[in-house]
């Protein structure tokens, strides 16, 4: 049997057994459900959030712009209430309500240049300007029109838009970009998650063995490589596990709990199609970035001489991927432009990269490949690099060794 | 002789069971291993002696390919190193560890089938070495659970597990407590028996002078003697006469030292360790002694002792190095 295979199958299990492990595959999907509940628990209960609106227009606009604010507030379920207090020009305090949250006073020229005043016990919140502002342009231009002789309702109907169905051509990818937004920022997310958890699972494994001076037992039976690309494989088997079993009960909610979550003011996630293929590509970058991180981070562990090193080590080599997840976002707004390109083809960012642009199915074929035939040389690479910084730092006690010292070693050996 | 491979076949040569030649490691400036030479005899027990700081464990990895030598030729049982000659050898070394949330059943299995034995096989043969180091009953126990006397019986048991030809101990006594020394001096002499050849380090003369009938005294990364106990011990100057005062004297001693018959002397309170000068014999160093007066109740023709040999050899050749012992 290969040696790297047993070292990958006790990696293996050894990683599934760690309370880490347990808890975080259990409590994996509940952190997913906060992610869909927190949202409607954060946001301002119904009821809640009164504004009075006085209007000294003299022309009755309060009533419509009240409302056109409630109409806001019900459209994005800001749960605003709006109390219109009229019939008088001037407005004095004792006509404001106790229970109001805020006033919008209506002068007399309004829409003719004087502003609306807007007061607020407190802070100003984002929502409820917003729908105030949307509800003073609203209740305006109904003015306007109406005054012009035009039917506003008309005017909605005639602006009214149409929903936008994208497909790409040549490829089967099919779905609107819309609804693949959420499924990028989620997988995107979650692979970033992803490889740094299990990278770090690597560099702790490393440590702990050379910690538990175990290391050099092990070394004398198994080539320094092997050890190290079997640890690899072993954490990143049981990643692939726990991620399996995430993603296996996100699907088996959004299939049968949507209910269940639009009972508890959640929104259930409606799961796009994704093609078969984008998964594929979506599996072998990221099998192949992980890949390439652990290798590093094993490294890095095998440096180490106490945890507090292992994590200042990990820093710089954490960069990259962060740098990696923010070119997702740019990737995402036009998947063609030269930073999506290049992206791909670094293999420190194509991880992440790779997987958005075929999700969007943005990718041509000769540059999939071109990225993966890269990829696989730098795997190649690290594992390279790896093993020879993991054989000649790993016995290195004491002080850690300089990276010039680490690469010396590796040049005279 | 342990001339049995893996498959039971017979080995198809007589090449020693570890041949070096010419070995040299530095780490940046500093030279751990100087141009060895090194012949291990198949089924002989061999000591690798040396000071700390002499570059035995910088070997013993070479040997074991978990350090990589700058130059130099290595083979172990006439081939060079591969995974198939390492799992005819066993190791123990000197910085050990287990994996301390692994079953000692589930470690010791692991490290078997790393070393080429099937699971199932592994398995029973590790039940068999806890039998006989008496940890039966602690099979499916955590290894943090057992004493640290426990652990090092584990740590034994992995490096014999699979019935290796080769078993290299690197300081296998450090740490151990005299019953456990005791059981491990045991096993080895039982192991000797059974035809493996062994090879460890120590640099205490007690345990290589109990245990080897080879020897190698390391100093500064060099070997200064090598050969059999025997060769060693003659190689280091011919003959040795211990003797007793009877009663001590100042001038006593000083006879002894000035007579033309004394090489080197070695002093300890009353007794003594006379290297005899080239040609002298026993017989006209006790006939000038007895003739000034000089009362013994000791006077034996012996080999040097190993400590002396090691003391002179791997002392004198560190302070060439300019280096201390």
């Amino acid at each position: 049997m290969s040696e790297t295979w047993i070292v990958a199958r006790r990696e293996f299990a050894a990683f599934v057994r760690t309370r880490v492990f347990v808890l975080t595959t259990l409590f994996g999907p509940l952190v997913m459900l906060g992610f869909l509940l927190l949202p409607r628990v954060f946001a301002s209960p119904h009821g809640s959030g009164v504004i009075a609106v006085i209007d000294r227009s003299g022309r009755g606009l309060g009533e419509s712009v009240a409302r056109s604010i409630e109409d806001a507030a019900q459209g994005g379920d800001r749960g605003l209430r709006v109390r219109l207090v009229k019939g008088r020009p001037v407005a004095t305090p004792d006509l404001v309500p106790d229970s109001a949250d805020a006033v919008v006073t209506l002068p007399a020229d309004v829409g003719g240049g004087a502003a609306v005043r807007y007061e607020a016990r407190g802070a100003a919140g984002l929502d409820a300007v917003s729908a105030v502002r949307y509800g003073v342009d609203h209740a305006l231009r109904d003015e306007r029109l109406r005054a012009q002789g035009i039917d506003p309702a008309a005017v909605d109907r005639a602006l009214a838009g149409t929903s936008l169905e994208i497909v790409r051509t040549g490829q089967r990818a099919e779905a609107s970009e819309a609804s693949l937004e959420p499924v990028l920022y989620f997988a995107t997310f979650l692979l970033y998650l992803a490889v740094l958890l299990y990278g770090n699972a690597v560099l702790r494994g490393v440590r702990e063995e050379k910690e538990n001076r175990v290391v050099e037992l092990v070394l004398s039976s198994v080539r320094a490589e092997s050890l190290m690309a079997g640890k690899v494989f072993g954490i990143g088997a049981a990643g692939l596990l726990q991620m399996a079993i995430w993603v296996a009960v996100g699907l088996f909610v959004s299939q049968y709990g949507g209910g269940l979550l639009e009972a508890l003011g959640g929104v259930a996630p409606k799961v796009p199609h994704v093609p078969v293929g984008s998964a594929l590509v979506v599996l072998l970058f990221f099998g192949g970035g992980y890949f390439l991180y652990a290798a590093l981070y094993a490294g890095l562990g095998a440096m180490a001489t106490s945890g507090q090193e292992a994590q200042q080590l990990q820093f710089p080599a954490m960069v990259p991927l962060i740098v990696a997840y923010f070119m997702v976002f740019g990737v995402m707004s036009d998947p063609d432009r030269p930073l999506a390109v290049v992206g791909s083809l670094i293999p420190f960012t194509s991880l992440l990269v790779v997987p958005a642009r075929a999700i969007l199915g943005a990718i041509g074929l000769g540059e999939l490949a071109l990225s993966a035939a890269i990829l696989a040389v730098s795997c190649w690479g690290a594992l390279w690099v790896g093993g020879k910084v993991y054989r000649v730092a790993i016995l290195a006690t004491g002080q850690r060794p300089s990276f010039r010292q680490v690469w010396r070693w590796m040049l005279e050996s | 002789m342990g001339t049995k491979s893996p498959d039971g076949s017979p080995a198809s040569d007589e090449s020693p069971a570890i041949e070096i030649r010419g070995l040299r490691k530095s780490y940046g400036e500093t030279v751990a291993v100087r141009d060895l030479d090194l012949s291990v005899p198949r089924g002989s027990t061999f000591a690798l002696l040396g000071p700390n700081g002499s570059g035995k464990t910088t070997t013993l990895r070479i040997l074991l390919a978990i350090q990589e030598a700058d130059r130099g030729e290595l083979r172990v049982f006439g081939s060079t190193i591969d995974r198939r000659v390492l799992g005819r050898i066993g190791y123990l070394p000197e910085e050990r560890g287990l994996y301390p949330r692994m079953t000692v059943i589930g470690v010791l299995t692991f490290l078997a089938e790393l070393k080429g034995v099937p699971r199932r096989a592994a398995r029973e043969r590790v039940f068999a070495w806890l039998e006989r180091v008496g940890l039966q009953e602690r099979a499916d126990d955590r290894v943090q659970g057992l004493s640290k006397g426990q652990q090092q019986k584990l740590q034994f048991i992995a490096a014999v597990i699979h019935d290796p030809e080769l078993i290299v101990l690197d300081e296998p006594f450090s740490g151990l407590d005299p019953i456990n020394q005791q059981a491990l001096r045991a096993i080895v002499a039982d192991l000797r028996g059974a035809g493996h050849t062994i090879l460890f380090s120590t640099h205490i003369i007690e345990h290589a002078e109990r245990l080897c009938d080879h020897v190698c005294i390391l100093s500064a990364g060099r070997a200064v003697a090598q050969g059999s106990l025997a060769e060693v011990k003659r190689g280091h100057g011919g003959r040795h006469v211990a003797l007793t005062l009877d009663p001590w004297s100042e001038p006593g001693v000083a006879t002894v030292r000035g007579a033309p018959e004394t090489g080197r002397v070695w002093a300890d309170g009353a007794m003594l360790e006379v290297a005899l000068a080239d040609g002298a014999s026993p017989q006209s160093l006790l006939r000038r002694l007895v003739a000034a007066g000089i009362g013994l109740s000791r006077f034996e023709v012996v080999e040097p002792s190993l400590q002396q040999v090691f003391i002179e050899r791997a002392g004198s050749a560190s302070l060439e190095e300019g280096t201390l012992v």
